[in-house]
């Protein structure tokens, strides 16, 4: 017989109890209290949503003494409703069936908003039976709650089987009610921390996508002026000025090719490639190509060498593009007519080698300092596309070491990186 | 055999044949050159280089496979390869040189990456190839 909520209630029945039941009663309504508290606090809190559910659903059939409870969700594609989490005998095969828009008792309840309690399920005609046969339960009694939230109807709970063959009746109604409104709550929180990860997200890559854009059309704009001073200076015969538009070029293809270095370091995981590598060779390379553009700005630009370092395993191609990036950085901070020198420095007592890149440059502004290894920051305007120095980071400490900076305004800028002079580190992190 | 030490460049792109000699330029070496992997293993048995360049994404035999090759071969197992990876091979649209590494039983002596730097490319060759001979 299937009984509204209102109707569900037997105050007759109750109220014909002896006075000493009152007692009982009243201390089973404590437990109670104690119970849904104990549930409500558990979904308020910051355990993971699924695992709170899945406490909340366990304990209300206890409560209630069903044999076994579930919360079902509606999908909100297809409109009908799924076991999402389901406790007792036979929960785990409900979750394999599905109950179509409208269908079942649950369906039922979902459509008209009303909860339900059902204390003679198999002559019901909603019953859907296709959950009996799958979970080998039969539903003898059912009381079916909604799972509904301020802004959205989420599903129901449902409780099934009433222990040693009672009926369900309003005080459990209520109990589940209590306890159903806390569950929507939970899922509308979950949904709405959902959203705003995701709003978090879209606008982190909007945010590296206008500042990739940006950096792009700059660099565009670079090769472009440079072509067309080639050309204009080519078909002039004036090779000296065509040579500077083709220095443009060339720079704004190297950072472009840069660019998009740095993006993949920065998004994936770099594969590092040990091998002896003759770090004093690079560090000299790297200033000899440095010197050329900083000698047009009377920059000069000095290296010095570490001793015992000609066969250092490490990855030559990632500590190029780092050294590469601080010591460029270091001419382009520099004033005209200033000084870079960089140096490498043997091995320590702790197989790690050093290689230091100082300029006396303006030095950098303290409320700059904890921003220099965050994504996009530039203090170089159109010139700089603010990945770097993080870049640079990352690739440091992926290959076990480390790097530091120290500068005074108006004195200069010191940047150290310590790497090991074996790349075991590297080799590690390459084989897990 | 004289001191002039033959490197065998396997590249499908001109561009990139054409950027390596540049880089060896001022070398002693001697380039021998292939357009695609087959024709990379024929000229490793007809050559005898003493060092091997070869791109990962190359038409008929992948790097890989060439490499694979080079391995099995009694008089090539010991010729020094260096990989040139791109960026495909980087995201993992392409090949992982570590994972290949792994399958292969063995990995390349060094990898350089496309964009290919010239300093970096000059001083692995250095490294390879027998002193005086680069």
């Amino acid at each position: 017989m299937a009984t509204s909520a209102d109707n569900a209630q037997r105050p007759a029945a109750r109220a014909a109890q002896p006075a000493g039941e009152y007692v009982s009663d009243s201390a089973r309504a404590a437990d109670e209290l104690r119970a849904v508290l104990a549930i409500s606090r558990a979904l308020a809190g910051k355990l993971e949503l699924q695992r709170v559910l899945g406490v909340a659903v366990g304990a209300i059939a206890e409560i209630i003494g069903a044999e076994g409870s579930s919360i079902l969700l509606i999908d909100p594609e297809t409109g009908g409703m799924s076991f999402h989490l389901a406790a007792g005998p036979g929960s785990q095969k409900a979750k394999q069936v599905p109950l179509p828009p409208g269908q079942g008792i649950c369906g039922h309840v979902a459509r008209s908003g009303e909860p339900l309690i059902v204390n003679d399920a198999q002559n019901d005609p909603r019953l859907y039976k296709r959950v009996d046969k799958a979970t080998g339960v039969t539903t003898r009694n059912l009381l079916c709650v909604t799972l509904r939230s301020p802004e959205r109807l989420w599903g129901v709970l449902e409780l099934i089987n009433k222990h040693e063959g009672a009926d369900f009746d309003a005080h459990d109604l209520r109990l589940a009610e209590a306890v159903a409104s806390q569950i929507a709550m939970a899922l509308e929180n979950a949904h709405l921390h959902g959203q705003i990860l995701r709003a978090e997200r879209m606008a982190a890559v909007g945010q590296t996508v206008s500042g990739l854009a940006h950096c792009v059309k700059n660099i565009l704009n670079g090769i472009r002026s440079g072509s067309v001073v080639v050309d204009k200076n080519l078909a002039a015969g004036e090779y000296e000025k065509a040579k500077a538009g083709w220095q443009t070029v060339r720079k704004n293809n190297d950072m472009l090719s840069n660019l998009v270095l740095d993006m993949l370091s920065l998004a994936r995981e770099t594969k590092f490639h040990p091998f002896p590598t003759d770090v004093n060779d690079l560090a000299d390379q790297i200033c000899r190509l440095v010197a050329d553009r900083a000698g047009a700005r009377g920059i000069s630009v000095t290296c010095a060498a570490g001793e015992g370092l000609t066969d250092v395993m490490t990855d030559p191609t990632q500590l190029y593009r780092c050294l590469l990036n601080i010591v460029s950085n270091a001419v382009e901070a520099s004033d005209d007519g200033g000084r870079v020198s960089v140096r490498v420095h043997r091995a320590d007592g702790k197989g790690r080698f050093t290689i230091s890149v100082a300029d006396n440059g303006p030095g950098i502004a303290p409320e700059n300092r904890a921003k220099l290894f965050t994504e996009f920051f530039t203090t170089k305007g159109s010139k700089g596309t603010g990945l770097g120095l993080p870049v640079t980071k990352k690739l440091i400490t992926a290959m076990g070491g480390a790097i530091k900076f120290h500068s005074v305004v108006g004195a200069g800028t010191k940047f150290v990186m310590a790497l090991p002079t074996d790349g075991a580190h590297t080799k590690r992190k390459e084989n897990n | 055999m004289s001191g002039v030490a033959k490197i065998l460049v396997a590249d499908d792109e001109q561009e990139c044949i054409d950027f390596v000699a540049n880089t060896l330029a001022d070398t002693p070496a001697e380039l021998v050159t292939a357009a695609d992997g087959q024709e990379a293993l024929d000229k490793a048995r007809a050559e005898s280089p003493q060092l091997i360049i070869l791109d990962v994404q190359m038409p008929k035999l992948n790097g890989f496979e060439v490499f694979s090759e080079l391995r099995k071969d009694e008089n090539l197992k010991s010729v020094p390869v260096i990989m040139l990876t791109g960026i495909a091979d980087k995201t993992g649209i392409g090949f992982s040189g570590k994972d290949m590494g792994q399958f292969l039983g063995s990995e390349p002596e060094a990898y350089v990456e496309k964009p290919i730097e010239p300093v970096i490319l000059l001083q692995t060759v250095k490294k390879l190839l027998p002193a005086g001979q680069a």
